[in-house]
């Protein structure tokens, strides 16, 4: 069953599975995984002004992505763009152009794991409701380096690391705002790819207001020339100030079960030259506390170098 | 069922659909027009790309209801008045498809791609082109075709 609501408070009362652009949805639903009834949310995109599926800027100069925009309109907006350099340049770089142009910022943020085993039919992980990760014994090098215990697929979300690195807040309907933080936890959870319950209603995206002269680089380190998940990437905000790191904001994705927030790398450049030796430090850091799996090891070195790429790009 | 009116190829039709009839199913078996391709019906090959309000779309992803009211071109819209679009003309030209299952939504997605960005560069070629597969590898040639297409003014 289908049901098509137009308005968001609809969505509280309504059962079932919420698709907004549908291009996680529609996989599933053809890959046999999902089943059940669909709340379709695409009508929501004109409820109030079209502010749902808009980007805007407030008097403060913070910046709203209504849940129903596009990830093509978070790349191209001219708000984003000269503003929040990083995030365009992620959402430029993830999937392909007709994914960008269908795919939601709300379904980029709450898609589900990309893990082979979640999405094959006949297998019942921690996220169908089974006991076990079947991807944690089998050759799996696009898992994680830092294993929370549980699933042991990283998080596909660019966005949702690229938003933390922002320090940005999602607004859930009926409910006011929340860091973007907290819709992901700490991944020790390995049932759920984000925390918001089957009828909760993501609405919006808040961006706090751009922070004046900030570098910013963003990087995705992929086995292909284009179009594929991420091994690793990245994202860094600095800013510069006679020559010394005033600050930094550092994400990386494709290593945990949600993305991560690096405070500890951000903690070793803030206060420190804007040199190569700084850099090269802070980089190794984000590899405290790693704990790959045997067939991911590799993806440790990958995400140190990966960094220290990301930072060259925005000192440079 | 849900009824819904849209324009495709300058044409409105208005039809009951159900409401988990994909656009794509639409388009091949309600109206007849099977130029639009399956094939991976997941979002990753890109055969049934269409214009939708102006975006080029896989239309696999959308729900025929969430058309309602769109407009839409297909490649049988493409051409007009007898004179192929010159994206279809570039691909003749430069025999841009080896089997031919891609080609239909590799021509609607470089047209969308060339007319968005007019001196596009072959770099940008490739790039843009990233989410339509060709199983036969015919890769040089579509590249060329919409090479020529950019420099004629698609």
């Amino acid at each position: 069953m289908l049901t098509i609501i137009t308005k968001p408070e609809e969505v509280q009362n309504t059962a079932g599975e919420i698709r907004a652009g549908g291009t996680d949805l529609h996989d599933r639903y053809h890959l046999g995984v999902s089943a059940g009834p669909i709340v379709d949310i695409y009508k929501l995109k004109s409820f109030n002004d079209g502010e749902l599926g808009a980007i805007t800027q407030a008097a403060d100069d913070s910046t709203h992505i209504g849940a129903l925009a596009t990830i093509d309109q978070v790349a191209r907006d001219p708000i984003v763009t000269q503003h929040y350099a990083g995030l365009a340049k992620a959402a430029a770089g993830l999937a392909t152009p007709q994914i960008r142009s269908a795919a939601s910022m709300g379904g980029a943020l709450l898609q589900r794991t990309r893990c082979w085993f979640f999405r094959h039919p006949h297998y019942v992980c921690y996220k169908k409701g089974g006991d076990g990760c079947f991807a944690r014994a089998r050759h799996n090098p696009n898992g994680v380096i830092f294993d929370a215990g549980g699933c042991v697929y990283p998080h596909p979300s660019t966005l949702g690391m690229a938003l933390l690195a922002y320090e940005a807040e999602v607004e859930v309907y009926g409910q006011g705002r929340r860091p973007i933080v907290a819709l992901y936890g700490d991944g020790s959870d390995p049932t759920r790819d984000h925390l918001l319950a089957p009828n909760e209603l993501l609405t919006y995206v808040h961006l706090p207001p751009p922070v004046a002269n900030e570098r910013t680089a963003y990087f995705r380190a992929i086995g292909r020339f284009e179009a594929e998940w991420p091994i690793v990437e990245c994202m860094v905000r600095l800013v510069v100030e006679e020559g010394a790191i005033t600050f930094a904001r550092v994400g990386a994705g494709g290593v945990a079960a949600v993305p991560l927030r690096l405070a500890n790398v951000e903690a070793e450049l803030v206060g420190q030259p804007a040199t190569q030796a700084t850099i090269e430090r802070a980089s190794t850091v984000a590899a405290a506390g790693a704990n790959p799996l045997p067939h991911t090891a590799p993806k440790v070195d990958f995400l140190v170098g990966a960094l220290l790429h990301t930072l060259e790009q925005a000192l440079d | 069922m849900q009824s819904i009116t849209l324009t495709v190829n300058g044409k409105s039709y208005t039809r009951d659909v159900e409401p988990r009839m994909l656009l794509v199913d639409f388009i091949r078996n309600a109206l007849g027009l099977t130029g639009t391709n399956i094939a991976c019906d997941t979002s990753q090959c890109g055969a049934c790309t269409i214009h939708m309000d102006g975006m080029a779309v896989k239309s696999c992803t959308v729900l025929a209801v969430q058309a309602d009211g769109a407009d839409i071109t297909t490649i049988e819209g493409l051409a007009t008045n007898g004179h192929l679009h010159p994206m279809q003309q570039a691909f003749w030209d430069q025999h841009g498809l080896q089997c031919g299952y891609c080609t239909p939504g590799m021509i609607m997605a470089a047209a969308k791609l060339v007319e968005n960005n007019p001196g596009i560069t072959e770099a940008e070629i490739r790039h843009g082109l990233e989410g339509n597969l060709c199983r036969c590898t015919g890769y040089q040639n579509i590249v060329k075709a919409v090479a020529q297409a950019a420099a004629a003014g698609s």
